[in-house]
């Protein structure tokens, strides 16, 4: 019976609009945290697999050496699959011209995740490719093409062996980062270079063995395999890894924003549910003489509320499938197809999220229905005890603790945003009560005009109301504050690390006689260039007077090989010195700046004595500064930087980068034919990815700031229906009192004002402790404070208040107050 | 004027409420006694604060008395609690109210079902919609409260009270709201219906020319209660 009569109950007052902030509320937690969920999921599954593109396996085993055959034998009995690669830079010839490039050899199981794009020569456009080149056919990227001035179909030579070029490589996603390895592709099929002089010894060739296959299978083979030295597997976020680093501060805002929405939906519900509750004081009293007991009462109203929760989460799902859609198909680009589902979790925390909101932040407010006085249809100020306070705050923070837990599957970080969060409210309600307290003694006996007195009255009379208004509103534009300076910050921080005017070029092999007719040349096309900077390969040969070859270290990746170093009088953009001192470096005699990861990886530390031999010459240089690197800054990198005393009567080439506008594509053409000797690398593509990567990024936050925007308008409609009646009660009365409209007009005005004032003071306050956490603990992005906000927010919230505000208060200026007592 | 019998519907033996407000204790009522047979029809009048209203509150089991025994339809009300006490009104109690307590989002027909589907009645909606038109109010069955008069909620209410047919009906200045002609068609209206369905009838009022429609009248002074003639 009771079902039955909740549900036609709640219909009429659904009909009535009694339930609808509630309702709105309800479905606006259930769509953001459900869909911010399932899209979090997906898009961990969407980084982990962009990762394994540019990784092109799920796991992979590099080396210097060949790898032993069993191990692709043991793989294959884990279930994984695998391919083998290896690449080394040589020298191509077609005819007279000839140019360096790097090759690739790939076996019949390449490519195994990735993207391996391909245009035939008959071709008209390039397609995905399941299978490398096949034995005396070579693919190449088009710049090999150019370079050497041939068509596809042309022959080539590669070692001794002629190819004949079958297709033009378009996109290969695991083409890898550094630079030096961007001379142009030529991939040829493994057999061809088997027993091939080409990976002789003091060949740099780089073995890779490529796996994909279950997690289990992939922990496996790494705790099976036991690697040498100068082997080392590779797993995902070693690649790419400020791609990854946007996509993971996109990921935790999103995932911010749905938690201050849920937050912001669930004070509404808090809110609409106490005013529900007082508005069915009579009903449930009323009831009760009609003979109702208090659980059946009680019953009536759970089973409403549930109700209500049914229908929020099932319209909340389907919101949130339409979000996650949404968000989904702005990242579409980032995102491969046929991605696998997201986890139960996700769906239990959106079944959950709606019932959860409304068993902390309505229930309790409902629960004191069941208490009421069947007397009260006689006597109206009879009103139920509510419960105590700390149980209502307590229930409350412990669902949300538990929605966040789930929502951020971190119940660490759940229960310290929420202890944080509860300690930065408490200080704003000590902060509030001190303040109205300190405000009513300095206005006592004061001489205000009117309306000011009226407005104060009502703010002061009543100091737990107010209290609770201004704290809602307050948290209301606390969160707005956070999450749009968050949202500037967070795009500020990625253009940045991006700019527009990024070098797009490089420009290698400068010799020196060139250098000034080079730089010439870029002046004349209007192009600022970086400095140039001497390359010199050199080969560490002894520390600190030992011979490498004894040492621990011999086996390492950047022994044994040439290093590209350099020399300059200042330290290169993007570099920072974090031991020791560049000065002493760059003054000299004899002096070298490592790369601190290097020197890390390696062992050395400030003061020891590093050999290095270039051209039959060893020259000593001791370590006087450690440099930190951007990898992500399209300028020159070294891991060794020489006092330039040492490299002065060293032979050596330049190289530099520079930013090519796009409407400067003459330029590059006219500069490769006058420099031929110059190898130019073009980085306009992986540029122009990053860049509409974060362009989507930025998409999808706008999208979900919507969202947190919705929450606010609920939290500040409930908030401000709450006390209407109240209000229109008081104008009322003061209008038959004969206060004239105007006066009761202005009293309005200042007493929303005030509460404007107030709460915009208290939430900047509030905003400026929580984002310093924020930013420095959980984001990383230097915290520079919400300056101006000070000055323009106070007013413009007042003016936010005041106007809605005195909008449903307008029946008391318009309607005869006798006709507004009797509806009240 | 009704069909008495000689059952007894409701009786108080010596009832004092006495109240906690502030420092000094406030006694309301000061050993209150009536006996009212099935079927008859009381006034209580008395002037403003004078503590009728708590007593028509005691005599309904809304709330207890400090001292002294209420039996409502056969049951000694002080010994039950509340939720027992509510199915005794569930039984065969109602109400008419000074200010109608009529539910705002309800139509006129959804305000007189809700203690009929309270009480699980399948026709509901069609008792309801048969008292609606027996108080005159057939046509008016979708209308909102805010939507009718006060002489319209009024009888929104009776058909509300008489729904389900109780046996007995307190009610609390039901015409005080409403202007004279209004107040005489609803209180012609509540005696039709009470001599029809010989529900018992306790009212509480300080309209004289009202309580002398009544079989019995008793006038409360001070919080003492005697039967005047």
């Amino acid at each position: 019976m009771s079902v039955r009569l909740a549900l036609r109950l709640m219909l009429r007052e659904l009909r009535s609009g009694e339930l609808t902030l509630i309702f709105l509320a309800l479905v606006l937690a259930v769509t953001v945290s459900t869909g911010i969920a399932l899209f979090s999921q997906r898009l961990d599954l969407a980084m982990q697999a962009s990762a394994n593109d540019l990784l092109g396996a799920d796991m992979r085993v590099r080396s210097t050496t060949a790898m032993p055959e069993e191990w692709q034998t043991d793989a294959a009995e884990l279930g994984l699959d695998s391919a083998r690669t290896l690449t080394f830079p040589s020298v191509v010839v077609a005819g007279e011209q000839m140019t360096l490039a790097a090759v690739k050899a790939v076996d019949n199981g390449y490519p195994l995740r990735g993207e391996l794009r391909v245009k035939g020569i008959y071709e008209p456009m390039a397609r995905i490719r399941t299978q490398g080149p096949r034995p005396g056919e070579a693919w190449v990227e088009a710049r090999l093409l150019s370079l050497l001035n041939i068509a596809p179909g042309a022959t080539v030579d590669l070692g001794g062996k002629a190819y004949q070029i079958t297709g033009t490589i378009e996109k290969e996603s695991d083409r890898g980062g550094g630079f030096y390895t961007l001379s142009p592709r030529i991939m040829v099929h493994w057999s061809e270079l088997e027993g091939s002089p080409l990976l002789g010894p003091g060949s740099r060739v780089r073995y890779r063995l490529l796996l994909t296959g279950s997690e289990s299978a992939l922990e496996a083979f790494a705790d099976n395999t036991t690697l040498d030295a100068n082997q080392s597997l590779e797993r995902l976020g070693d690649g790419n890894r400020q791609m990854a680093a946007s996509l993971d501060r996109a990921r935790r805002y999103l995932g911010l924003a749905a938690i201050l929405a849920v937050v912001l939906s669930c004070v509404a519900i808090a809110v609409s549910a106490r005013r529900y509750a007082e508005r069915h004081f009579d009903i449930s009293a009323l009831m009760r003489t009609f003979g109702l007991s208090r659980v059946a009462v009680l019953r009536i109203f759970l089973y409403q509320l549930l109700l209500l929760g049914v229908a929020a989460t099932v319209a909340g799902v389907v919101l949130a499938l339409a979000l996650q859609y949404g968000l989904l198909q702005i990242l579409a680009d980032l995102i491969p197809e046929g991605l696998p589902p997201a986890t139960p979790s996700a769906w239990l925390l959106g079944l959950s999220a709606g019932l959860l909101s409304l068993f902390g932040f309505g229930v309790p407010h409902l629960l004191p229905l069941s208490s009421i006085s069947p007397l009260r249809v006689l006597r109206r100020d009879l009103v139920p005890v509510p419960l105590r306070g700390w149980l209502i705050y307590a229930l409350a923070l412990g669902s949300l603790t538990l929605l966040l837990t789930l929502l951020t599957e971190d119940p660490l970080l759940s229960a310290g945003l929420m202890g944080g969060g509860a300690l930065t409210l408490l200080l704003l309600v000590v902060l509030l009560r001190a303040g109205l307290v300190l405000a009513a003694r300095l206005l006592r006996n004061r001489a205000l005009p009117l309306s000011l007195r009226f407005a104060w009255q009502h703010l002061s009379r009543n100091h737990t109301a107010t209290a609770g208004q201004l704290l809602a509103f307050a948290l209301t534009i606390m969160v707005m504050l956070i999450i749009g300076m968050l949202r500037t910050d967070l795009l500020a921080d990625w253009q940045r690390s991006m700019p527009d005017d990024a070098p797009n070029i490089f420009a290698l092999n400068i010799q020196s006689y060139e250098q000034e007719d080079f730089r010439r040349s870029l002046l004349n096309h209007s192009i600022e260039a970086q400095t140039l900077y001497p390359m010199i390969p050199m080969r560490l040969v002894k520390v600190n007077g030992t011979d490498v070859g004894e040492l621990d270290i011999r086996r390492d990746r950047s022994i044994d090989r040439d290093l590209i170093t350099s020399s300059a009088e200042n330290l290169p953009e993007n570099n920072d010195i974090v031991a020791g001192d560049w000065a002493v470096t760059a003054a000299g005699p004899g002096q070298v700046s490592v790369e601190h990861e290097l020197a890390e990886r390696l062992g050395f530390s400030l003061g020891d004595v590093l050999t290095f031999r270039a051209g039959g010459i060893d020259v000593d240089a001791e370590i006087s500064s450690l440099r930190k690197l951007d990898w992500t800054a399209m300028t020159p990198n070294f891991y060794m930087m020489l006092s330039p005393d040492l490299t002065a009567q060293l032979p050596m080439s330049y190289m530099t980068s520079f930013h090519l506008p796009a409407e400067q594509e003459g330029a590059l053409v006219s500069l490769i034919r006058t420099y031929p000797g110059i190898t130019f690398i073009d980085t306009r593509a992986i540029l122009s990815q990053v860049q509409s990567m974060l362009q989507r990024l930025t998409t999808a936050v706008e999208l979900i700031l919507v969202f947190v925007l919705i929450g606010a308008l609920l939290v500040m409609l409930s908030v401000l229906l709450t006390s209407t009646r109240e209000r229109l009660m008081q104008g009322a009365v003061l209008r038959t009192l004969g206060a004239a409209r105007v006066q009761l007009q202005k009293a309005q005005w200042v007493e929303f004002s005030m509460l404007g004032v107030l709460s915009a003071l208290l939430a900047l306050l509030g905003a400026e402790l929580v984002s310093a956490g924020l930013y420095i603990g959980l984001l990383n992005i230097p915290y520079s404070g919400l300056g101006w906000v000070w000055l323009w927010l106070p007013p413009a919230t007042a003016l936010g208040l005041a106007i809605p505000g005195t909008l449903m208060l307008r029946r008391v200026i318009r309607v005869p107050p006798l006709t507004v007592l009797r509806e009240a | 004027m009704s069909a008495n019998t000689d059952e007894t519907s409701l009786s108080a033996e010596n009832i004092v409420k006495t109240v906690h407000s502030g420092e000094q204790p406030l006694t309301i009522l000061k050993g209150v006694s009536l006996q009212i047979k099935r079927g008859e029809s009381v006034a209580i009048i008395g002037a403003s604060g004078s503590g009728k209203s708590t007593l028509l509150g005691i005599l309904a089991g809304l709330d207890l008395p400090s001292e002294g025994e209420v039996s409502l339809l056969g049951k000694t009300l002080n010994t039950l609690d509340e939720d027992a006490r509510a199915a005794v009104r569930a039984q065969g109690v109602a109400f008419v109210f000074q200010n109608f307590h009529l539910l705002p989002g309800l139509t006129a027909l959804e305000n007189v079902m809700l203690p009929l589907e309270i009480r699980g009645l399948k026709t509901a909606s069609q008792e309801a919609t048969d008292l609606l038109s027996s108080v005159g109010l057939g046509n008016r069955l979708t209308h909102y409260p805010s939507q009718l008069s006060g002489g319209e909620q009024q009888r929104v209410a009776l058909a509300r009270a008489f729904a389900g047919g109780p046996a007995i009906l307190f009610a609390d200045e039901p015409t005080g709201n409403l202007d004279r002609t209004t107040g005489e068609q609803v209180e012609s209206l509540l005696f039709e219906l009470n001599r029809e369905s010989a529900t018992t009838l306790v009212l509480v009022t300080h309209d004289e020319r009202l309580a002398d429609r009544c079989d019995r009248r008793f006038k409360m002074t001070d919080g003492t209660l005697q039967e005047v003639s």
